[in-house]
């Protein structure tokens, strides 16, 4: 799966920089995503998340549609265990 | 994540968070159980992990996506959710009797609502601080004033710095235990629900220190350590409270005679 990601041009954060980044924005950002930042620092610790920067082309897609589609999309990256 | 946009983690389901409170739900806005609170949300979902201002595009998002349901909603198969009215007798004959719901069942029982709130403590029992500091952060969103809470938010202050106590059965045992870290961890779901709280009293009143309450913690609150937090909460107690009396006075609301 984590070929197919970066193969399709996504790019896998790892859980440990995702952590050092959400910090540094907890730090120096503006301030919502600084109060943002400190709540997703917990919940990335506690599920020891990672995250994919995604690099999908959405032009012309409605701002509405952009979570179904986004659903349709990213299914194949990921499987049931 | 999805569990985020569910009632657990919804001011109008005090009893509960996405680490505390087992089984049924109660929902203050619907007036009714929720059967399953983790699968469950609505249109009106306000998160009591943020203030609102905080989160308020993705809470309209969520809003236009459930806004076709006239009351709960299915988080996952998006099927309509039948109101449940609460009753006493059937939580007894089923064993499932819970004390704070069933406090929190008494909200519309009550008039005027205020009074409700009145009779509400926190203290240091945490499940039971977490449905007043709910309850208060509804009241206060409802009324969509300072004028009528800064006396609930003063109390909520004094509470901030107590380490709170859980007991077993408070853990949310859905997905299984939670563990040692689950256990810790819940104190944080009931601070950051009171702290929302004191930052949407900010935003009401116009307190900028208290709107980015969460810049004001000097850093402690990025290392997420609770005793270190506490230390710098010991001396914001009374910061915020001389603040929010300050301005209060300054209004000509503080203990107006009517």
């Amino acid at each position: 799966m984590r070929n197919l990601v970066n193969d399709d041009g996504h790019v896998l954060v790892k859980h440990e920089e995702l952590i050092k980044r959400l910090r540094e924005t907890a730090l120096s950002s503006t301030k919502s995503d600084r109060a943002r930042a400190i709540q997703a620092q917990r919940y990335a610790r506690r599920r020891l998340e990672c995250l994919v920067d995604w690099n999908f082309s959405i032009e012309g897609l409605e701002r509405k549609d952009i979570i179904t589609w986004s659903f349709d999309n990213i299914q194949k990256y990921f499987r049931k265990v | 994540m999805d569990k985020i946009f569910s009632c657990r983690n919804c001011i109008h389901n005090g009893g509960q968070s996405l680490l505390i409170g087992r089984g049924h739900g109660y929902c203050i806005k619907h007036d009714s159980v929720i059967y399953s609170p983790s699968q469950t949300t609505c249109k009106y979902l306000h998160r009591k992990d943020f203030p609102y201002l905080v989160v308020d595009e993705g809470l309209r998002e969520h809003a236009s996506e459930f806004a076709g349901f006239s009351a709960m909603a299915d988080l996952i198969t998006k099927k309509p959710i039948s109101r449940l009215p609460y009753s006493e007798k059937f939580a007894w004959e089923r064993r499932q009797f819970d004390p704070v719901n069933h406090s929190l069942s008494l909200y519309h029982k009550t008039n005027p609502t205020w009074v409700f709130l009145q009779t509400m403590t926190g203290g240091i029992d945490g499940r039971r601080s977490l449905a007043q500091a709910s309850v208060v952060r509804r009241y206060m969103d409802n009324c969509g004033t300072w004028q009528s809470s800064y006396r609930f938010i003063l109390g909520i202050i004094q509470d901030l710095s107590l380490t709170p106590v859980f007991y077993e059965s408070d853990f949310n045992n859905e997905d299984g235990d939670v563990g040692e870290e689950g256990r810790e961890d819940a104190i944080w779901d009931l601070f950051f629900t009171r702290l929302s709280g004191i930052q949407e009293y900010g935003f009401h009143s116009g307190i900028e220190d208290l709107l980015w309450a969460t810049d004001k913690l000097n850093g402690a609150l990025i290392s997420l350590d609770w005793m270190e937090l506490k230390n710098e909460l010991s001396v914001k107690t009374e910061e915020w409270t001389k603040l929010i009396i300050d301005h209060a006075t300054e209004e000509g609301e503080y203990f107006k005679m009517e």
